[in-house]
């Protein structure tokens, strides 16, 4: 039972192990690196990566690309500054709505003109950067009143306001895509788009559907990190495209499309915390943590590769196998 | 000359054969030509200094960099390996070791050929990882990361390169008056272009792009046509890092921040596929023209960085829709 478990979902336990074995490593060497202390470590930086590593996930499971998460995100952030004199949670539900509605949009705009997500969301993530500037007025905007943020600074055990968000988000994305039909629909378009649109799910409903949690999820993300860091950088959050791809791909989710859940993205991006806070509590800089996340990401991704490789292996072993004694059989009755 | 074109719109796959006797019979090229001209006259109309010589040529001499990079990349693009996400390390890994090696006296002439050789190998390196089996994207990406932080941790602080005592006396050299980064943007297109339709490899790559499967069944050694592209791109961002340090003097690791973008936008201007299996160098580098052309008028009039983001975004989006309804009125006319 545990052992048909544990095959079942190998997926999942896998990459549970080596958080566990990367906390334990970095627990071990370096003694800070325990207890709470870790934890709050590691989760302090989950709402910003895990947010828009979600925002990826949910249009590659639609087998499209969304590379404008990073400026959208700092839009978001923007947007949440400068509508923060309504209160906290006003400015950082405008932040999220920006994003949604502006990713329906894409989504929209991609399943009725002929270009690929890849171009489209190269050109907007041009365009959502300049517009950034644009409301920012080319400089930084602060919070006027700093108190007004202190609530996302209280913490609740190990957790703070931001890091039950994005729990919260993962777990109603998470039941989304796995138990209704529109969430099916994506699995369907993404995995096999031709045969999908045959059934009649037409892309002018899944995609801006996709998009929409695409953007709203990296609206979120970038509203909660600006509004707890108290100003709005319209040059920011660049690089979060290439980490959140980075925590994606390493949670398993597909490039190609139809593979990957919600657990997958996020176990992916708690790795990468892990990592990096681990690295961080035992001295190490930066550059290092890079290196490892690059090393790390190569050899998570050689694994899955290597792993299907043997599969298909055995499966064609198999088939071969039970093609020959099919042969041997119809022999033997003709004897 | 054929040329062979897969594309999906509207969820309907199609591919399509067809022949065309010349460059302008090919719809892109005419679509991308008459942007070009559409810009150039909206920046005569605006701008009266625009057509001076002295500002063509500063146009393309900022657009140079990134369109040797856009030109040596299209090859992967067409190949089916997407694009490089790892193109501003690569380019600053090459322009810092360029100023690193010539503060420690080495001649130019062989930083530069140790320079192209060691990118060269780092592409050949991942072309090889991707013909694994390993996706494009994830290899770039990594390598992209991993390279950031080997320069980081070489170059503690994160300070600027210069090449110190020994400084580069020919990044601002010119050719019959054109500058040294445009004669190489030119060679390097007429170099891709040639090789990408007038040699086996070449239409091999293209193939391999539009039918990876198809290519491979066929007998061609698509493992082989990964390496050579990604080490041709490679190489290319070699080049135009070399060349950036050479103009510049001084290098830091924030340089070239919007390269990555800035090719894929290019490239995409210039109407090849990212998907594979059709695109052309020479457009790629049309592409980056019109990128700095754009761009520098932009800078003339004044506009904020805000509105030059929206106005090259859009632009990108609609050169994009154009090429691809242009095409799609051919196929069903």
């Amino acid at each position: 039972m545990t052992m048909k478990f544990l095959v079942k979902y190998k997926d999942y336990v896998y990459r549970v192990a080596l958080i566990v074995g990367w906390w334990g490593v970095m627990a071990a060497i370096a003694p800070a690196f325990r207890g709470e202390a870790s934890l709050v470590g590691s989760l302090e930086f989950l709402p910003l990566l895990g947010l828009i590593a979600l925002a990826l996930t949910v249009p590659l499971i639609a087998g499209e690309f969304d590379l404008s998460v990073g400026s959208m995100a700092a839009l978001a952030g923007v947007v949440a500054v400068l509508t923060s004199p309504l209160g906290l949670a006003p400015a950082v539900l405008a932040g999220t709505l920006a994003g949604g509605a502006i990713g329906a949009l894409q989504g929209y705009g991609i399943a009725r003109l002929p270009i690929s997500s890849v171009a489209f969301t190269i050109g907007s993530l041009i365009v959502l950067r300049g517009v950034t500037y644009v409301l920012a007025n080319n400089q930084p905007v602060p919070v006027e009143d700093l108190t007004l943020t202190d609530p996302l600074f209280d913490t609740y055990g190990v957790f703070t306001i931001s890091t039950i968000a994005t729990i919260v988000v993962y777990v109603l994305v998470g039941l989304f895509l796995a138990f209704t039909r529109f969430g099916r629909e994506l699995y369907a378009v993404g995995g096999g788009r031709k045969e999908a649109l045959a059934m009649g799910i037409p892309l002018r409903r899944t995609l801006p559907l996709a998009f929409m949690f695409s953007g709203g999820c990296a609206g979120l993300a970038g509203a909660l990190a600006t509004m707890k860091g108290g100003t709005a950088d319209p040059s920011s959050y660049a690089n979060m495209l290439i980490v959140g791809i980075a925590a994606t791909l390493i949670g398993g989710v597909g490039l190609t499309g139809g593979r990957g859940t919600a657990l997958h993205a996020f176990l992916g991006s708690l790795l990468l915390c892990v990592l990096s806070a681990g690295m961080n509590f035992a001295g190490q800089t930066p550059d290092t943590t890079g290196i490892v996340t690059g090393v790390v990401l190569l050899l998570v991704i050689a694994v899955s590769v290597a792993s299907r490789a043997i599969r298909d292996r055995r499966s064609l072993a198999a088939m071969r196998q039970a093609g020959l004694e099919l042969v041997r059989g119809k022999a033997r009755a003709a004897h | 000359m054929t040329s062979v074109e897969t594309k999906r719109t509207g969820g309907k796959p199609r591919t399509e054969v067809r022949a065309g006797p010349g460059l302008l019979r090919r719809n892109a090229t005419r679509v991308i030509l008459a942007v070009l001209i559409l810009a150039v006259i909206a920046c005569v109309v605006v701008t009266p200094a625009f057509l001076t010589p002295a500002n063509i040529r500063a146009v393309v001499q900022n657009a140079a960099l990134m369109g040797i990079v856009a030109v040596t990349m299209t090859p992967m693009a067409m190949s089916g390996n997407f694009i490089s996400l790892g193109t501003q390390q690569s380019m600053v890994l090459a322009s810092m070791s360029f100023l690193a090696l010539l503060s420690q006296g080495v001649p130019a002439f062989v930083a530069v050929v140790v320079i192209l050789a060691g990118l060269t190998l780092l592409g050949v390196l991942q072309g090889v990882i991707v013909a694994l089996g390993l996706n494009s994207v994830i290899t770039t990406l990594a390598f992209g990361v991993i390279v950031v932080g080997v320069i980081q941790k070489v170059n503690s602080g994160g300070a600027d390169v210069t090449a110190g005592d020994h400084p580069v006396g020919w990044g601002a050299a010119t050719v019959l008056g054109i500058p040294l980064q445009v004669v190489v943007l030119i060679v390097v297109t007429v170099l891709v272009t040639g090789g990408m339709t007038g040699t086996t490899m070449g239409r091999r790559a293209m193939l391999t792009g539009a039918n990876a499967a198809a290519a491979k069944v066929s007998g061609i050694p698509t493992n082989r046509v990964t390496v050579g592209v990604f080490a041709l791109a490679s190489a290319g961002m070699g080049l135009a890092g070399i060349l950036g340090a050479a103009q510049f003097g001084i290098s830091g690791p924030g340089d070239f921040s919007e390269i990555t973008f800035g090719a894929a936008s290019a490239i995409l201007i210039g109407g090849t596929s990212i998907a594979g299996g059709m695109g052309s160098a020479l457009r790629s580098a049309i592409g980056a023209v019109v990128i700095g052309g754009i761009s520098r008028l932009m800078t003339l009039n004044s506009f904020t960085p805000g509105t030059r983001g929206v106005i090259e975004g859009a632009l990108v989006i609609g050169v994009v829709v154009a090429v691809e309804t242009a095409r799609l009125r051919r196929t069903r006319g």
